[in-house]
């Protein structure tokens, strides 16, 4: 009984044998190469089109030796009517530009003209989602401006020191794309004002902003984002800002073109200063209309 | 009892054994080069990899050759970008490959001197085969064989869309060129 169990075992073994080498036989070459490659982690690539989803930062920085020029415009709010033609006579602008210094961080300059503000911004991608061994779930970047209010200092708050007109934003960006069409990003911002108005407004602001974009089209995408303040704002009712948009890449240019209720289009403007009201048509419709210049090209080309 | 287990026994080592005699013949290479050109009078695109696989049994002159399209580097970040999302889509379609026989396959392509052969086998690109003869150049070293050719590949046969805009910046065909050296497994 037991010879027997040993000898079919070894039958059924050889057989096993026999049919493995028969088939590696008649394996393609193509399958004898998928077998010798060893599997890489890639990171995930165009997260997002641009480096925002509408105002808030996107998890994407230019790439090294990018030099990305943005000019963005917010007109005057849709219910101000015919006379103003739908706003278009009162325009908004900031124009910018960032630098990747490598793939990873990127630094940037920008000039409103809402308070005539400067802004002083640093970029970086601390955490990169990717696929692979070594797969990774989200990106992680942070954001960090300096913003500079450029008006002449008001009589009625002297006496009224540089200091005064500074702000500060650092953001926390973690996205995730979750297909080649769906990304979304989750914000928290953090802001601090050395200077507010009114007594009893707050100097320091939490909110946490989401945002996403679904893409129609291999050039074509529709964005979303809101913010929601974490700290009350000092104006009880201020809407906190909603924008809604489309993303179309043509070439070297992304053209974003959205409705939103912020106006302002620096982080401290449309995070911590109230926002119109949707419902009431304090919308503005806008675009951000970025081109990047490789300025210097990637050395293993 | 004895016997009918010595018999498989004895095929199997004689089919290992032929196996091996087989596999010897087998050259492999994970380093081969890759180098493509789109050229308008707008625009040049170029891009290479450096990881190309490639594999031919010197026994009947069949081989494959594999690609990963992630792998391709430009000098320009957005071109790549643009390469990988929006023409060969690389998420979708992460290799390109062509896998075929060398016509006219002899023992005397061995001599070491270079010999202008074809190819004939499947291209496939971007989800898309293609049916190609490919000529190239092979030459047999002594440590394996040496392969370079040159052939263009149609955008409209792959199913690669360009939008009207962009026909001024790429080619609708594109050059390839291939290096590779193989080397005994």
């Amino acid at each position: 009984m037991r010879k027997q169990d040993s000898s079919s075992w070894q039958v059924v073994l050889l057989l096993t044998l026999l049919v493995c080498s028969v088939s590696s036989r008649g394996q393609g070459l193509l399958d004898v190469l998928n077998e010798s490659e060893e599997p890489v982690t890639v990171p995930v690539s165009a997260t997002f089109k641009d480096t925002r989803i509408v105002n808030v930062q996107s998890n994407e920085t230019p790439g090294s030796g990018v030099l990305h020029f943005v000019i963005a415009h917010r007109f005057g709010t849709l219910s101000s009517g015919a006379y103003d033609l739908w706003g278009l006579d009162n325009a908004q602008m900031r124009m910018g530009l960032d630098y990747g210094l490598t793939d990873r961080f990127a630094i940037g300059v920008a000039r409103n003209t809402y308070q005539k503000t400067y802004e002083v911004n640093a970029k970086a991608r601390v955490l990169r989602q990717s696929t692979g061994p070594k797969a990774f779930p989200f990106s992680l970047s942070w954001y960090s401006v300096m913003m500079v209010n450029g008006l002449k200092a008001s009589q009625e708050y002297s006496p009224y020191y540089f200091t005064h007109r500074l702000s500060y934003v650092h953001q926390a960006i973690l996205t995730r794309k979750f297909n080649e069409r769906l990304s979304l990003a989750l914000v928290p911002s953090f802001v601090h004002r050395n200077f507010v108005e009114a007594t009893g407004d707050k100097h320091d602001m939490f909110l946490i902003g989401g945002g996403g974009r679904y893409k129609l089209g291999p050039r074509f995408s529709i964005n979303a984002e809101y913010n929601h303040r974490l700290t009350p704002a000092f104006a009880l009712g201020a809407s906190p800002s909603l924008s809604i948009g489309v993303d179309i890449e043509t070439g070297g240019h992304v053209f974003q073109l959205h409705m939103t209720n912020a106006r302002g289009m620096f982080e401290r403007s449309f995070l911590a200063e109230p926002a119109g009201s949707w419902a009431n048509g304090d919308i503005y419709f806008g675009f951000n209309l970025s081109r990047v210049f490789q300025l210097k090209t990637n050395s293993e080309g | 009892m004895r016997s009918h287990l010595l018999s498989p026994l004895c095929a199997l080592v004689l089919l290992g054994s032929s196996m091996s005699v087989m596999n010897a013949q087998r050259y492999m290479g994970h380093s081969g080069m890759v180098h493509f050109h789109s050229q308008t009078l707008m625009e040049d695109i170029e891009a290479t990899l450096t990881d190309m696989t490639g594999i031919m049994d010197a026994v009947d002159g069949s081989f494959a050759f594999q690609v990963k399209m992630r792998s391709f580097s430009f000098a320009k970040a957005l071109m790549q970008e643009h390469f990988n999302e929006d023409y060969i889509e690389s998420d979708q379609f992460p290799k390109a490959s062509f896998q075929g026989q060398i016509v006219g396959w002899s023992e005397s392509l061995g001599d070491g001197e270079t010999h202008v052969v074809r190819a004939e086998g499947v291209f496939w690109c971007h989800g898309i085969e293609q049916r190609r003869t490919i000529e190239g150049s092979l030459k047999k070293a002594d440590d394996g064989w040496e392969i370079s050719c040159r052939f263009p590949v149609e955008l409209e046969e792959h199913d690669i869309d360009v939008p009207g805009w962009a026909t001024y910046l790429i080619s609708p065909t594109i050059d390839v060129d291939v290096q590779i050296k193989l080397t005994q497994q």
